[in-house]
């Protein structure tokens, strides 16, 4: 794994919701919100690639803000007022944010919320999958169904896992 | 980078299905060094791809180490030896099946125990395993143990234990730490964990090391006495010591710290795993080469010698003891 990979997991995961929560409020088109975190991604990894940035929360919003502006630009009808407000944005500081969620007590309650927000026959999957080691055979068997589905619902699992534990946003992937 | 004009970067759904798809066919019994070179392919393909699977693979990681954290303690070594025995694998059972329910409200019946051992700083404890394994654990290290009819498997969590391990063919012995994995073959060896790198000495018999990371191609060494293997996330290095050096390393087996011509830095890093109290030294007197044989939890006795024979300076702080050389010696 290299440093920039070691860097977005440890430092741009965690301010995920954060990121999610300044699309929301800034792009009236919430289906766009998934496209639009990979794109800030995208771009704060290619510069992480030459020089892991010093301040990341800074660096991360403020990306999102540009990449937000060069949309309402090319989207030509341009609301004045959308502009002003994101010019205005005060996201330069790197302030101590409630972006460190995956810390302490706090990550604990959020798996067991993201726990609860899969379906239960997949949650059963991913816990004797992941408190119990059993393999997807072995789950399939005990659980009395097809080893595909095991499949499904462990690769299901992980995407659920992943937007309640980051984003917070269960349903973000879920296109209209 | 317009938006229009990218449409070589892939849907950020789509890029995250396919994630999804290769994690968990990783995830599964049967990988191949094929699959792996697969895999590797398609995470160069697009900075999508291998963002998407960055962030579903720290999700299921973190998942596993928070699970993990649920399961109460199990039982906590105050004997300098305990038996793992049925009566003990039962009370194991009750406590998981009990932490199960609070999650999700699934019925855990005749699934493989596992039970959790820990030392304190300073602590060393003797696990007797009911197979004839012995597993002995050193300072301020935590081991899980699950054993099965088919198989036994130990996840060293952190620190450094010792094993003497019972050869079973048909029921492999596997030592797990981060993505390597030690596979026994008739053996004692030693391991330390240290962070993301693992260190195995092999003093008897055979084993074999696995790394398996997404990261680099799978890697695998087999030991035979005298082997010492290094593995990083990434990379597994290999050298041989001669014999009287790693029963030397093997000193804490017996309370003991053993140093030849050992940095004064290192042997400070190495009081510091077993005691409370931290050592620090710095300067030139870092690199001073340490020679002799030391009780390791006695601090008093070390800093002592360091005073009357080395000449250092040892200033006292509130939760350090500064070891450095006397001013007028020191060059700058």
């Amino acid at each position: 794994m290299s440093e920039a990979d070691d860097w977005f997991i440890r430092e741009v995961l965690p301010l995920e919701a954060t990121l999610i929560q300044f699309l929301r409020q800034n792009w009236r088109n919430w289906s766009d919100i998934a496209d639009l975190r990979q794109e800030v991604y995208m771009r704060v990894y290619e510069a992480a690639q030459k020089k892991i940035p010093e301040q990341t929360r800074a660096f991360v919003l403020t990306t999102a803000r540009n990449i937000v502006i060069d949309r309402v630009r090319q989207e030509r009808v341009i609301p004045i007022e959308m502009v002003n407000d994101l010019e205005a944005l005060g996201v330069a500081s790197d302030q101590a944010g409630p972006d460190r969620v995956l810390l302490g007590r706090d990550a604990l309650r959020r798996l067991q919320a993201a726990l609860d927000t899969l379906p239960r026959r997949m949650r059963e999957a991913v816990m004797f999958r992941k408190l119990d080691g059993l393999s997807h055979r072995e789950i399939a068997v005990r659980m009395g169904i097809a080893e595909f589905t095991v499949h499904r619902h462990i690769s299901e699992g992980m995407r659920a896992l992943a937007d309640a534990l980051f984003s917070e946003q269960p349903d973000l992937r879920k296109k209209p | 980078m317009s938006v229009q004009a990218d449409k070589r970067t892939p849907d950020a759904v789509e890029a995250e299905a396919q994630a999804a798809a290769w994690l968990e066919r990783r995830d599964r019994a049967d990988w191949t060094s094929e699959l792996q070179a697969q895999l590797e392919t398609w995470l160069v393909e697009s900075p999508a791809h291998r963002l998407a699977y960055l962030r579903l693979y720290a999700a299921w990681n973190y998942a596993d180490r928070l699970v993990v954290m649920r399961r109460p303690r199990l039982s906590r070594l105050v004997s300098s030896s305990r038996k793992i025995g049925p009566a003990t694998f039962k009370i194991a059972a009750a406590c998981t099946v009990v932490a199960a329910i609070g999650v999700a409200g699934v019925s855990y019946s005749k699934k493989p125990q596992t039970q959790a051992f820990e030392t304190p700083v300073g602590g060393h404890e003797t696990l007797k395993l009911a197979d004839g394994s012995r597993i002995e654990l050193n300072t301020n290290t935590k081991v899980r143990v699950a054993l099965s009819a088919g198989q036994r498997k130990v996840w060293l969590d952190k620190g450094e234990a010792y094993f003497e391990i019972q050869h079973n063919e048909a029921r492999p012995f596997t030592v797990i730490t981060g993505n390597h994995r030690i596979t026994d073959l008739g053996t004692k060896f030693a391991v330390r964990a240290n962070g993301d790198s693992l260190r195995v000495a092999l003093l008897e018999g055979r084993a074999k090391v696995d790394t398996d990371s997404v990261w680099s191609q799978p890697q695998s060494v087999i030991l035979t006495p005298g082997d010492v293997v290094v593995a990083t996330r990434s990379s597994l290095s290999m050298e041989r010591h001669p014999s009287h050096l790693l029963n030397e390393e093997l000193g804490w087996r017996r309370g003991m710290l053993i140093f030849d011509r050992t940095p004064l830095a290192d042997v400070v890093a190495q009081f510091n795993r077993y005691n409370a109290k931290k050592l620090s030294v710095s300067g030139a007197a870092a690199q001073m080469k340490i020679d002799g044989t030391f009780p390791a939890d006695n601090i008093d006795d070390f800093l002592h010698l360091a005073r009357a024979v080395l000449g250092l300076k040892i200033e006292r702080q509130a939760d350090v003891v500064m070891l450095s050389r006397n001013a007028q010696r020191e060059n700058h």
